[in-house]
């Protein structure tokens, strides 16, 4: 468990970037890990986007501005990122990834890493029908129970758009869950 | 019902026994490695990724879309110089004179116009026609939908109410 605050990395980050860059990598990767991974849902794409945030943080650490949250920086590349990979898969694909097993059926052996029941995978499938950035923002809200204002800071979206997004999202679901 | 209420917030994701344990030096690992390959670190995924201040992803569409013409363009500049060629050869013992092959060359390539209006439709380049919109209802839920996934900032609409 880490030990140490984003303020012990930020006066690391000028005295030595390697040993920074794996207290960001200790601090923030479990959450940066399921943000991603509740998006892309195989651990296989997990892992490949998270790797991906890092290396993209590490080309840009330089132009981090101090004044910003280390998380809410990291967070949005993850996010810009998992929703790369969903488009890329979608366009790899020859049938929308809009439910768990089609997502599991496309992935290789072994690489999904999923062991929900049925109640778990109807919700999954339920959210897997919400455009990406709908997905996204329903995720951050509900699972990571993060606040409209830290969202709005994420994805440059404001606050009355994500709680009206978040609203219907949730409409959504309750519908797909009592047709299904 | 309530969704919250049916299936909690259970985490049905496994994920393989050490992975955090071994991230940071996995991850490290993969740096020295991009590094000591020359590469640009960042380009494990091949779509350019959006990074808070990066504007440099537009020029990939510009350029995708001007492909075609810059096609054209070479193909035009290939028929210029091997004209240019075929003159000089033909003309070689008669300096200064243009040759009737030579001639009836230039012709035919002058003849050869580029339709550029069947390339633009061709390219999808046409001007759209946008369909009358009709007085038919369009949910609130549609619209939302919409403006979340165009990233429409709802308060620069309310300003404009």
């Amino acid at each position: 468990m880490s030990q140490f605050t984003e303020d012990d990395i930020r006066k690391t980050l000028s005295e030595d970037a390697d040993k920074a860059f794996r207290m960001i990598i200790d601090l923030y990767g479990r959450k940066l890990y399921w943000h991603i991974r509740r998006l892309v849902i195989t651990h296989d794409d997990a892992d490949d986007a998270l790797q991906n945030t890092f290396l993209n943080a590490w080309k840009n650490i330089g132009s981090f501005r101090s004044e910003s949250s280390l998380l809410t920086w990291l967070w949005s590349i993850a996010t810009n990122e998992a929703l790369n990979l969903i488009r890329r898969r979608a366009r790899e694909n020859s049938v929308a990834l809009d439910d768990v097993e089609g997502i599991i059926a496309s992935s290789a052996e072994g690489s999904t890493w999923f062991d929900g029941d049925a109640a778990t995978i109807k919700l999954q499938n339920a959210i897997l029908k919400l455009p990406e950035k709908q997905r996204a923002v329903f995720n951050m809200k509900y699972f990571e129970e993060m606040t409209y204002e830290d969202i709005s800071a994420v994805t440059g979206t404001s606050v009355g758009a994500l709680k009206a997004s978040y609203h219907h999202a949730v409409k959504k679901i309750e519908q797909f869950l009592d047709r299904n | 019902m309530k969704f919250s209420e049916e299936t909690g917030k259970e985490n049905p994701f496994r994920v393989p026994e050490d992975y955090f344990a071994t991230l940071a030096d996995r991850t490290m690992a993969t740096i020295r490695e991009a590094e000591a390959a020359g590469q640009e670190v960042g380009q494990l995924s091949k779509q350019p990724v959006a990074v808070p201040g990066d504007a440099g992803s537009g020029k990939r569409g510009r350029i995708v879309r001007l492909k075609p013409f810059l096609a054209l363009a070479a193909a035009i500049l290939g028929f210029a110089i091997l004209a240019t060629a075929l003159t000089r050869l033909i003309n070689a013992d008669r300096p200064g004179r243009v040759s009737d092959a030579a001639n009836s060359l230039f012709a035919d390539l002058a003849a050869e116009e580029i339709d550029i209006y069947m390339l633009e439709d061709e390219l999808n380049m046409t001007e759209t026609v946008i369909p009358e919109i009709t007085e038919e209802a369009i949910s609130s839920e549609a619209i939302i939908d919409y403006l979340m996934t165009e990233d429409i900032l709802l308060d620069d609409i309310y300003e404009l109410l």
